[in-house]
């Protein structure tokens, strides 16, 4: 078999049974986020960026709410 | 008391069965013989536990008997949401495929508040696996409005919500992931806190979106929902989100005015989005907190459809890896809207997960710079439209239920992506007639500063107090 006649891999929503409605519906609204998440991303995306993660933002204002609350 | 009058509220509980104005064990049966006779109506009730709540509330009298110092909610009739795990009692989370499901460990949050003597009278109705803002399950049927039964309770804790306004109980807890208990709380008339992602413990408790998931109290006041927060509240080590999280008492930030106190106002978005009936609420609302002595100045916010784009994705993706098995083996055992709503995060690549996940704080930062900057708070609609019905969200075009429903979500799912802290407030209602509310966003762990300037306005307006008809008496 060639590479043309190969099927194509198998897509995410394979193993879930969806009507193709359903199916359109779904990949639709992924794309269209997706695209804005992708957007928003390659703009403010860097390699250096911090904080990268919520976790560290939740410290600081744990810390600045124990300083209130003292 | 009779068996059949209004349940009083957390903090009001606590004190009569401190005093022995009435015992635990009368309070709890009144309550029961409430949630028995009148959360039908709203479809509030999932199932009742009175032989539990029963054996709880003789043990708070017992102790109160023998000089016993009480806890903090001793003697006080909650019930909850049902998607906190209680070892031994099922646990079905509104869904159809988990309708026998019984699990071995119980939620910290359940455990916390055992500890302080509440006493839990059973398990609440909810959306089907907690996702629906407006309270429809196809399976166990609709939340109803204790306001007006044929509109919508709000959800995913929609019996929470009911429950609490039609005063069977005097308080419950809920979840939050995109809103939902800032919807129940605003569209029925009740004070609701989402806290900041990481304050109270998610162990034991149906996840839907672990990034985003919250759990808070509903209540009748700003501080009764205090009271609660600072039971539930505090570090869990089976939960480490939560390692950094203050323990203290909310309830102490209460009182005095809001001299000192800055409230930003975003222009846009928000504001935009209102009804007209609701801006004049919304602007009541701020002239009574700069009575209060809050000063209010005017703001803008980022761009929010990203914001709301992250939170879509990253509860999709998260929601479809928990659901996976199900979806494959039992997908006819999910309501459509339910199906939509999971379907597809199935879709979205590796690469855009993880740059919702890894620009979450930058983002949040550039949200409390831009829509707060130097103030204390935001003050924003918790819905900017009154109340829908039942029927607006579920009948005819598919585009017109898609775009109801995403006007009750519009000013709350971003705030879950963010990881803020949310009062939701009840201030009057709206040209239907149904309640409507505003939100104060916070920073990380500023619950406290929420409460205090919430229990201000409440000092000086009742509509948190006001009762729905038809519900003062059985």
């Amino acid at each position: 078999m060639s590479k043309d006649q190969a099927p194509p891999p198998p897509g995410p929503l394979d193993r879930i049974p969806v009507d193709p409605a359903e199916r359109r519906a779904a990949t639709d609204i992924a794309r269209s986020v997706g695209a804005l998440v992708s957007a928003g991303a390659a703009a403010r995306m860097t390699v250096d960026e911090t904080p990268w993660s919520l976790h560290t933002l939740r410290a600081e204002g744990a810390a600045r709410a124990a300083e209130d609350g003292a | 008391m009779s068996p059949f009058a209004p349940i009083p509220g957390v903090v009001a509980a606590a004190e009569m069965v401190a005093s022995g104005a009435v015992s635990a064990e009368a309070l709890a049966s009144a309550a029961l013989a409430r949630l028995s006779d009148l959360g039908p109506r709203y479809n509030a009730v999932v199932a009742l536990d009175a032989a539990h709540a029963l054996e709880q509330a003789r043990a708070v009298d017992l102790a109160r008997a023998r000089g016993a110092p009480l806890g903090p909610l001793a003697g006080v009739p909650l019930a909850h949401k049902d998607l906190f795990y209680r070892a031994g009692r099922p646990c079905a989370g509104g869904s159809k495929i988990r309708k026998d499901f019984v699990p071995d460990i119980t939620a910290t949050a359940l455990e916390r508040l055992d500890e302080a003597g509440a006493v839990d009278l059973g398990r609440l109705h909810l959306a089907e696996f907690a996702l629906s803002p407006t309270g429809f399950n196809a399976h166990d049927g609709h939340g109803r409005n204790p306001w007006r039964l044929d509109h919508c309770s709000g959800g995913s804790s929609s019996g929470s919500g009911a429950a609490v306004a039609a005063r069977l109980v005097s308080g419950a807890l809920g979840s939050d992931t995109g809103g939902s208990i800032r919807h129940p709380a605003a569209m029925c008339g009740i004070t609701g806190l989402k806290p900041t992602h990481g304050l109270v413990p998610l162990f034991g408790a149906m996840p839907l979106s672990p990034s985003l998931d919250t759990l808070g109290p509903l209540a009748v006041s700003v501080r009764d929902c205090a009271r609660l927060l600072g039971v539930i509240a505090g570090p869990d080590p089976r939960d480490a989100s939560t390692l950094a999280a203050p323990r203290r008492s909310y309830e102490a930030a209460l009182g005095g005015d809001l001299r000192g106190v800055t409230i930003a106002v975003p222009q846009d978005y928000y504001r935009t989005a209102a009804t007209p009936d609701i801006l004049v609420l919304l602007d009541a609302s701020l002239a009574a907190l700069r009575a209060a002595g809050a000063r209010i100045v005017e703001t803008c916010v980022p761009d929010m459809a990203l914001l709301n784009a992250m939170m879509q994705l990253v509860m999709g993706v998260e929601a479809a890896a928990l659901h996976r098995g199900w979806m494959e083996e039992r997908p006819q055992d999910y309501g459509a809207q339910v199906r939509a709503r999971i379907l597809p995060g199935f879709a979205y690549p590796a690469v855009r997960y993880a740059e919702a996940l890894m620009l979450r704080a930058k983002l949040a930062q550039d949200w409390l710079a831009t829509a707060m900057g130097d103030a204390d708070m935001v003050h924003l609609p918790t819905l900017a439209v009154p109340v829908p019905s039942i029927a607006e969200t579920t009948e005819g075009d598919a585009s017109d239920i898609a775009a109801a429903i995403g006007r009750v979500t519009h000013c709350t799912r971003a705030i879950n992506y963010l990881g803020l802290p949310s009062l939701s407030v009840p201030c009057g209602f709206a040209g239907n007639g149904l309640p409507a509310a505003f939100q104060l966003v916070g920073r990380p762990f500023a619950e406290a500063m929420l409460l205090k300037a919430g229990d201000a306005y409440q000092r000086e307006t009742d509509f948190h107090l006001r009762l729905p008809p038809d519900c003062a008496e059985a």
